[in-house]
């Protein structure tokens, strides 16, 4: 990891609140693996307000462009200084940070199971990437409150089968994304590895209902931190087994964002 | 040539006044990906205990206007992995080491002060009395001077090096504390830790923190700072380890004029993790611009 400057070369909305940047990092090199995040310094020379980086995970990378893409909800003072970025203009990344999705497990022919909550969605959108391209097949599972949030599907559809699930119906099958494993499950569903990043409920429904599964599943999370590197221990999870080897504290910013489910604890 | 950045702490030399503070740095292994450290006037490890410390329930930061709250809680590995794993490893760096050390009780300090005082590369102790962010201990020991002083004394007997006491914010009166723990012995002191704050959740009616309150820190807190290192300094001989809030090399200057002499940076290492080499690269220009010969010119020299 380093610290880059970026130039914004395109922002656009992909609903009223989630917006994609794309920025070229001319002198990025390192490898970014799917599920790497990036601090993207808010504040400014002039201005100590909002003080503090925003951890924004990796939505897409290329490498032979060095061209870095965000897909960012506007929720806070810091995303809406995001949001108001226009082409052109720069931004400090530090980054890439964190222990990304474990890509090279997967072989061709295995099949992995990518599952989906609003905004966990870009993450996995560059692990899809990886994995196709790998020889994976790629089944999709979206989650969104409405028709009106979703995103990201026709992007999906490039790698494998996508089911859309909605809370209101508006989209897709009207449900979550558990009713909708189950759903397609009992209608030929095969995976071999599962993958999901959403939010915190949506992860802890996942973890009941996969249970004694067996196949292993990745899951992202999130969790408040200053640093991003390790260092000031804000982002800490318990290992749910505390009698494993590494009973130590977990931290999101540098074990995970990526943990095994079933590694740590589920909580805020 | 003589060097413009070197500093004395008491009998400590140091070849510039950076810090980091602790808290912010961990014990190094994280930002020694990024720069050599020893670049750093030293390094000020995370709070050791005698025992490890899981800390609080998250979440444990929370950003506030042109700050930020943390309610870490003292998380750390414990005496035994810190004197085994991490002062090795720093002390390999060649950076002097400073040692935040906190505990619960008396007995605690005493301990953990006999054993890392006497590790490879420690050159001083940094007394946590002012943690605000632990039920037992921490800051209890740092709001009443007859207890600070106690446990300044009990420290100071064991301690193979000198020992900065770190002054909590959160008293009527800090000259009083510091007279105190001066009169116990302490070689120096570190002020200011964090203020107690509170941030909230209006749509949850809920504290952010999940420990309810937490410490400030940030630029927010700095003219705090600058006014209590001031009024510590006329009242005080010992030493003075500066910090809150500072982000630049102007910060430094106005910190050192304020009484420090030396000086540490803390959440500015989240905001710009390459902070500190850069404060250090342009300290010198600074000095020259302004017509300082030598930074330890400027300790205390503020005209009032």
């Amino acid at each position: 990891m380093n610290k880059y400057l970026g130039t914004i070369l395109n922002s656009a909305r992909l609903t009223s609140n989630v917006f994609k940047l794309v920025v070229s990092v001319p002198e990025l090199t390192e490898n970014v693996t799917p599920g790497q995040f990036c601090q993207i310094r808010i504040a400014t020379e002039l201005s100590h307000d909002p003080l503090l980086r925003r951890p924004i995970s990796v939505a897409d990378y290329d490498p032979t462009r060095q061209k870095l893409t965000f897909i960012i909800r506007e929720s806070g003072r810091g995303t809406k200084f995001l949001a108001r970025l226009v082409p052109g203009q720069q931004i400090d990344l530090f980054g890439p940070l964190g222990t990304g999705f474990p890509v090279h497990r997967l072989v061709k022919g295995d099949r992995a199971l990518l599952i989906a909550g609003g905004i966990g969605a870009p993450p996995l959108y560059y692990l899809a990437r990886q994995l196709h391209a790998n020889g994976v097949e790629c089944a999709t599972i979206l989650g969104f409150r409405s028709h009106s949030e979703s995103f990201l599907i026709d992007e999906f559809s490039q790698f494998g089968p996508v089911r859309v699930v909605t809370d209101d119906g508006t989209l897709g099958s009207c449900g979550n994304v558990c009713t909708e494993i189950t759903a397609w499950t009992s209608e030929g569903l095969d995976w071999t590895h599962g993958f999901a990043c959403g939010p915190l409920p949506m992860l802890q429904a996942l973890q009941a209902q996969l249970a004694g599964d067996g196949r292993p599943v990745w899951v992202s999370l999130e969790k408040r931190m200053a640093c991003g590197l390790g260092a000031c221990a804000a982002c800490t999870c318990r290992p749910a087994n505390p009698n494993s080897t590494a009973s130590g504290p977990r931290l999101v910013c540098k074990d995970g964002p990526v943990f095994l489910l079933g590694e740590v604890e589920l909580g805020e | 040539m003589n060097n413009p950045l070197a500093v004395k702490l008491g009998s400590i030399q140091l070849k510039n006044p950076i810090m980091p503070a602790s808290g912010c740095f961990g014990f190094g292994q994280e930002f020694a990906q990024l720069y050599d450290l020893k670049q750093l006037g030293a390094v000020v490890v995370k709070a050791v205990t005698l025992r490890p410390i899981w800390g609080n329930p998250t979440p444990r930061v929370a950003e506030t206007p042109g700050g930020m709250l943390n309610a870490i809680g003292l998380q750390n590995p414990g005496l035994d992995v810190v004197c085994r794993e991490k002062l090795p490893w720093l002390a390999e760096q060649d950076v002097p080491i400073i040692v935040n050390i906190a505990g619960e009780t008396v007995a605690d300090y005493v301990a953990v002060a006999e054993t890392v005082s006497r590790q490879t590369g420690v050159i001083a102790l940094e007394l946590n009395i002012s943690c605000p962010n632990v039920q037992k201990g921490g800051m209890a020991f740092g709001t009443s001077p007859e207890t600070a002083a106690e446990l300044t004394r009990a420290v100071k007997a064991v301690s193979s090096v000198p020992v900065f006491v770190k002054l909590s914010p959160n008293v009527t009166d800090i000259v009083e504390i510091a007279q105190a723990v001066e009169a116990a012995g302490a070689d120096g002191l570190s002020l200011i830790n964090t203020l107690l704050g509170l941030a909230i959740d209006l749509r949850k009616r809920r504290p952010i923190l999940a420990n309810v309150t937490g410490g400030l820190s940030g630029p927010a807190i700095k003219p705090v700072a600058l006014r209590m290192i001031h009024q510590v300094y006329r009242a005080v001989a010992l030493p003075i380890i500066g910090m809150g809030g500072i982000s630049s090399a102007e910060d430094v200057l106005e910190f050192m004029l304020a009484g420090a002499s030396a000086v540490a940076v803390g959440t500015a290492n989240f905001v710009d993790p390459l902070i500190m080499p850069r404060i250090i690269n342009q300290l010198p220009g600074l000095l020259a611009e302004l017509g300082v010969n030598s930074i330890s010119e400027l300790i205390g020299a503020l005209e009032v």
